[in-house]
């Protein structure tokens, strides 16, 4: 989660790498990708092919998010469109046995709330509560405004919230 | 944090757990170098042209554009050409070339306006222009040009007097073999918009006498016959080639197609056109891909999305392409004529804040920024597909509107959009 952003000064792609592959795995996986290993080696593979991608690993730590975030809307969409609807983010019960990890009905109960929240707050608050991000580097990572970022969020929030009430 | 707050913090924790993977470091580094081998080669495949990708900035149909400074900016100068700078000139695709003939050069000043009637192709491949012979036709702004058996046809637009409304009828075919023009039957309408199939052309416009009546009408460019057809009831704002006859879209989401016996037969409106206020829900922008896609409609401001959305008609159903952030909307046609292109499997078109780009086949999706590029000073100017190239951006005011505030431009730029 959050050893995304604490990075090594003078980390190398390979330490880089090491340090983030399964944290994107994971940051593509909650955001719906269908092959998140795929998204997290296609975003690192790019920052590999950039000169310079490394210079600053705070950016590039930003850089790698943000790919991943796209290429996961992208999988989505491609999903949605070759399948005329979108993948669901949270498995049903019984579904498969990798989904056995979600492992109550509370979780379950507020995963299904987030999965039904518009694409952008699902982001925010992913980035906020998983990946444990301020303010700022969601925006960064997402392209948006600081202010975005807090709307999003309380909205996001919100939504959870009563549909969390309505459930109980 | 509140308790829903920590709820959620756990809850994507424990999800968290069920992704893993097996990193692949090598892997990772030859995928990378592959992406950066190819931008490389791209770079160099063209002498005058330097194609660049634009892999990294990839995402999706909804997403918001990746770190700016990325990837090198797609747009790239042309040579200059012989032609004086000017707006609402005629632009079409010959494959690799583009033919531009007419428009008008002092947008600015109605008093002094002066209708160029010289015209030229550039080829991109060689990145250079050659005239074309003196055109039989006067002058005139925003005709439309269309490519038919026959040769190239221009025909129809408007004398100047109000560049927005077209009063002419007369039209000329040009064969880019022999350099020469041919004058065509005057149409029995003042023609604003017309497609071609084949040897077919399909012209829309007004009856003259009275520019508010719709008229319809249909032309054989190899026998010079015109043929009068009803105006269909969606209406004539736009209209596209559609399995080898075409489809009058009308602004508010009406789709009518034509048959082979001339008559219109009503299609499913276009999702979510009409059902807003009419600003925020008209049919604006359109492109044509046959091999993928029978027809796309790129919408103004979104039907109430908030970006852009592209549909797709196909079989006589249309169906949601892709949903774009409001960093993609689409702009106006006003400022821009033609707001969206397609080559290949490539649909393009002006955003707010630069050019957003969607591929149909693999789905990815991007915006190249035109601020600080040499498209800015060309920005309201029409893209016409370019074969193997991408797309050209020709003349165009240098200011924000047409056709007042500024003077016209005689530059061009290629923009190369390689997902």
């Amino acid at each position: 989660m959050t050893e995304l952003v604490v990075v090594h000064r003078a980390v190398g792609f390979e330490e880089f790498f090491r340090l983030h592959f399964l944290s994107l795995t994971r940051l593509a996986g909650l955001l719906g990708a269908d092959d998140p290993q795929d998204v997290a080696q296609e975003a690192l593979a790019r920052l590999h092919a950039r000169r310079g991608g490394l210079r600053d690993p705070e950016a590039a730590a930003a850089y790698v998010r943000s790919t991943v975030c796209n290429l996961s809307r992208s999988r989505l969409r491609h999903l949605g469109v070759t399948r005329r609807h979108a993948p669901r983010l949270v498995p049903v019960a019984g579904a498969g046995p990798e989904e056995s990890a979600i492992d109550s009905d509370e979780s379950r109960r507020v995963l299904s709330a987030l999965a039904v929240l518009p694409r952008r707050q699902r982001e925010v608050l992913t980035l906020r509560y998983w990946m444990e991000l301020s303010e700022q580097q969601i925006a960064d990572s997402l392209g948006i405004s600081a202010g975005s970022v807090k709307t999003h969020a309380s909205r996001g929030l919100a939504a959870i919230e009563r549909q969390l009430e309505e459930d109980s | 944090m509140t308790i829903t707050e920590e709820r959620l913090a756990a809850a994507l924790r424990t999800d968290a757990v069920r992704f893993t993977g097996s990193p692949d470091l090598t892997g990772t580094v030859v995928r990378g170098r592959r992406i950066r081998r190819r931008r490389v080669t791209l770079s160099g495949v063209a002498a005058v042209l330097v194609v660049t990708a634009i892999a990294t900035t990839v995402r999706s149909a909804t997403t918001v554009e990746e770190p700016a400074g990325s990837a090198p900016s797609p747009f790239h100068e042309i040579a200059a050409g012989p032609l004086g700078g000017r707006v609402a000139s005629s632009m079409v695709s010959l494959g690799s070339d583009v033919f531009i003939w007419g428009g008008q050069a002092t947008p600015e000043n109605p008093a002094a306006r002066q209708l160029p009637t010289d015209g030229a192709i550039y080829s991109a491949a060689s990145n250079s222009w050659r005239r074309i012979s003196a055109s039989p036709l006067p002058g005139r702004v925003g005709a439309p040009v269309v490519v038919t058996q026959a040769g190239v046809l221009v025909l129809g637009g408007s004398s100047g007097r109000d560049p927005l409304t077209a009063d002419r009828v007369d039209g000329a075919l040009y064969d880019p073999v022999g350099d020469t023009w041919t004058k065509i039957p005057d149409a029995p309408l003042c023609v604003h918009d017309a497609v071609a199939q084949g040897a077919m052309v399909y012209a829309a416009g007004t009856a003259c006498a009275s520019d508010a009546t719709p008229a319809f009408a249909i032309l054989n460019a190899m026998t010079g016959v015109w043929t009068s057809a009803p105006v269909p009831a969606a209406g004539l704002e736009h209209l596209v080639p559609y399995h080898g006859t075409v489809i009058a879209i009308g602004g508010l989401g009406r789709v009518d197609e034509l048959s082979p016996t001339g008559s219109w037969t009503q299609l499913p409106p276009v999702p979510g056109a009409g059902t807003d206020v009419p600003q925020q829900s008209r049919v604006t922008g359109f492109v044509t891909a046959s091999d993928i896609v029978n027809v796309l409609v790129v919408g103004q401001v979104d039907f109430g999305h908030g970006g852009t959305i592209v549909y797709a008609l196909s079989d006589g159903r249309w169906g949601e392409v892709g949903r774009f952030s409001p960093h993609a909307k689409v702009a106006s046609p006003e400022r821009f004529g033609a707001p969206a292109a397609i080559s290949g499997d490539l649909l393009v078109w002006h955003g707010l804040t630069g050019l957003s780009w969607f591929t149909l086949t693999t789905h990815q999706a991007g915006l190249a920024p035109t601020t600080g590029s040499v498209a800015s000073a060309a920005t309201p100017a029409p893209l016409v597909p370019v074969d193997g190239y991408g797309f050209l951006w020709w003349g165009g005011p240098t200011g924000e509107r047409i056709p007042r505030t500024a003077e016209p431009l005689s530059a061009g730029t290629l923009v190369t959009v390689v997902p």
